[in-house]
């Protein structure tokens, strides 16, 4: 265990990527722990399918204005992280210095999911207690992430700090893309306020689970009209029946 | 097709919702068919004499009589009568048309006593435990469904005897009208004979010396007049005799030509039957059902389904652009 955190702290001090405990995957598409010579790759982190459907995703956005891009989503659980952190991989992979930012200050799975120290994060950042290269972690090549941190006030007060600051501005004054984990919008106004922080969304919705009224509640009133990207659409029909219906 | 791809998806996305009903209703069938008494079936073969009517075969003509007496009262309580009606009585449960907590009863086997079978009851039982299959143009088999044996035997072998009673009395019952009305003409024409002769005597006891000269009597006309009114009379009467005694003869060759001929009696069931009409009508209702359940949930479940399927429907259902899709995500 004592080299299991060695390994992590290691981590947060140097960008040679760790290899990472398998319970913490996407995929467990990993070499065994630990290796002498660790080598990641996206597929580390997500899975090859879910990351070619968001390359073909990403290709439908414009890279050149793009400073900073929000994952939310209308309710919880319909792969918004995963697939913010599959969409700042595929940034990286197309050579963009991004950052990835936790702003689901309140459920924070990122860090952990890296397996990255989880503070100093955004919370610290806001408050003052740490500057942004203190946050900022690398996690692979063309990729850091600054993790949520630790709450100590409010969560809607550490979004106030942070467009007070100009975070996000920042980040992108120094040639960095910022790819944020938001918060679920339905349920709560965290979700609105951290969406407004960021110049284009997606939103992400999971096919067959989230009813179309609840989509139209959650983009309404948006500062910026979300595009979708459906997550969830392998077919419940088999092969047979597709054959005899011929769709 | 989109439209099609959907509802596929709704489907198979909620086949134990959907199979739910259909399993429901065949666990339901199969409790009913189970809890049903036991079904015994005693057959009686019958051989149709002379010809079909139109275009019908004489089995055909014949299975058709059958059914038309079964839907009389009349003919039921009379095959009934005795240990079916005994049974009816004792299982009103059985009767169809029986309230629901007594078919609950029923299936209970809670005795229900001090109860009747209605007559239209016993008539329904009949028609319902009744088969007739047809084997060829002049060939009926009568099949009775009983819950035991002897009552089984017994049904069918009143079913038949009264089908005979019945067939034979359709038959006859003209020739018997006219018989009854020939002997009642000549009653009313024996009277009149006797009256007429009754007349001749009294005229030749008040004409004592016509009565010891027969040239006398040849001339008196009164007396001619009487004797011929007397000698129609009695001709009369000789013919109403006469059609009295075709008309009987037509009675008796009628009551011996049967419509049919038993070729196989009844016989005592040996062995249970698994599948009587009622459990095949009991089924089949069962499946129909599930079915129609399956569809009304398939429905409900299609018209509650406001969820986006594919990248295609976005658009149209949220009026939002849509940059692409990706398979489940595992940590979702």
């Amino acid at each position: 265990m004592k080299e299991v955190l060695e390994v992590k702290n290691d981590s947060r001090t140097t960008p040679v990527s760790p290899s990472w405990p398998s319970s913490l995957y996407a995929t467990p598409r990993v070499a065994p722990w630990p290796t002498s010579t660790p080598t990641t790759t996206n597929e580390t982190f997500v899975a090859e399918d879910i990351m070619e459907g968001c390359r073909q995703a990403m290709q439908q956005i414009d890279l050149d204005g793009l400073t900073s891009l929000g994952f939310t989503s209308a309710m919880r659980g319909e792969g918004r992280t995963t697939l913010a952190l599959a969409a700042a991989l595929v940034f990286a992979e197309y050579g963009l210095n991004t950052v990835l930012l936790e702003l689901d200050l309140g459920h924070p799975e990122l860090a952990h999911r890296l397996g990255v120290a989880k503070f100093p994060g955004i919370c610290e950042l806001a408050e003052g207690r740490a500057t942004v290269a203190d946050a900022l972690r690398p996690v692979s090549t063309g990729l850091s992430i600054i993790p949520a941190g630790q709450i100590h006030g409010s969560i809607p007060r550490v979004l106030r700090q942070l467009d007070r600051i100009a975070v996000l501005e920042n980040l992108g004054s120094q040639g960095h893309v910022v790819v944020a984990d938001l918060p679920p919008i339905l349920g709560n106004s965290i979700g609105r306020q951290a969406a407004s922080l960021l110049a284009d969304l997606i939103l992400v919705v999971r096919a067959r689970v989230v009813g179309a009224a609840s989509i139209k509640e959650a983009v309404d009133g948006l500062p910026v009209t979300p595009r979708v990207l459906l997550n969830g659409t392998y077919s419940h029909v088999p092969g047979w029946a597709s054959r005899l219906s011929g769709i | 097709m989109a439209s099609v791809k959907r509802y596929l998806e709704i489907g198979f996305a909620h086949k134990l919702l959907l199979i739910a009903p259909l399993f429901a209703a065949v666990i339901c069938t199969a409790a009913y068919v189970m809890l049903q008494p036991a079904a015994y079936q005693s057959s009686a073969t019958l051989w149709v004499n002379g010809n079909g009517v139109g275009t019908q075969s004489a089995a055909q003509s014949q299975a058709d009589i059958v059914n038309q007496y079964l839907k009389t009262n009349s003919f039921a309580l009379t095959v009934a009568q005795g240990p079916l009606t005994d049974y009816l009585n004792a299982h009103p449960s059985a009767v169809p048309g029986a309230g629901i907590r007594t078919q609950i009863s029923g299936l209970l086997g809670e005795s229900v006593s001090g109860r009747k079978a209605s007559d239209d009851g016993i008539r329904q039982y009949l028609a319902a435990h009744v088969t007739q299959t047809q084997l060829g143009p002049s060939e009926l088999i009568l099949t009775v469904t009983a819950p035991s044996p002897d009552l089984a035997k017994g049904t069918a072998d009143a079913l038949v005897a009264q089908l005979q009673v019945a067939e034979v009395a359709a038959k006859t019952a003209n020739l018997q009208a006219v018989l009854a009305l020939l002997k009642s003409q000549l009653q009313d024409q024996s009277k009149i004979l006797s009256a007429d002769l009754a007349a001749v005597r009294q005229y030749l006891a008040d004409h004592p010396n016509l009565a010891k000269d027969p040239a006398a009597q040849a001339t008196d006309s009164q007396l001619q007049v009487l004797k011929d009114a007397a000698s129609v009379a009695q001709q009369t009467d000789v013919a109403i005799l006469a059609r009295i005694d075709q008309t009987q003869s037509d009675l008796d060759l009628a009551n011996q030509s049967l419509p049919f001929r038993i070729a196989d009696a009844p016989q005592l069931p040996s062995t249970q039957s698994l599948f009587g009409k009622q459990q095949l009508i009991a089924i089949g209702g069962g499946l129909l059902g599930g079915v129609f359940l399956v569809a009304l949930m398939a429905a409900l479940l299609i018209r509650l389904d406001t969820t986006i399927h594919s990248p295609e429907e976005v658009h149209a259902m949220v009026g939002l652009q849509v940059v692409g899709s990706t398979p489940l995500s595992a940590r979702a």
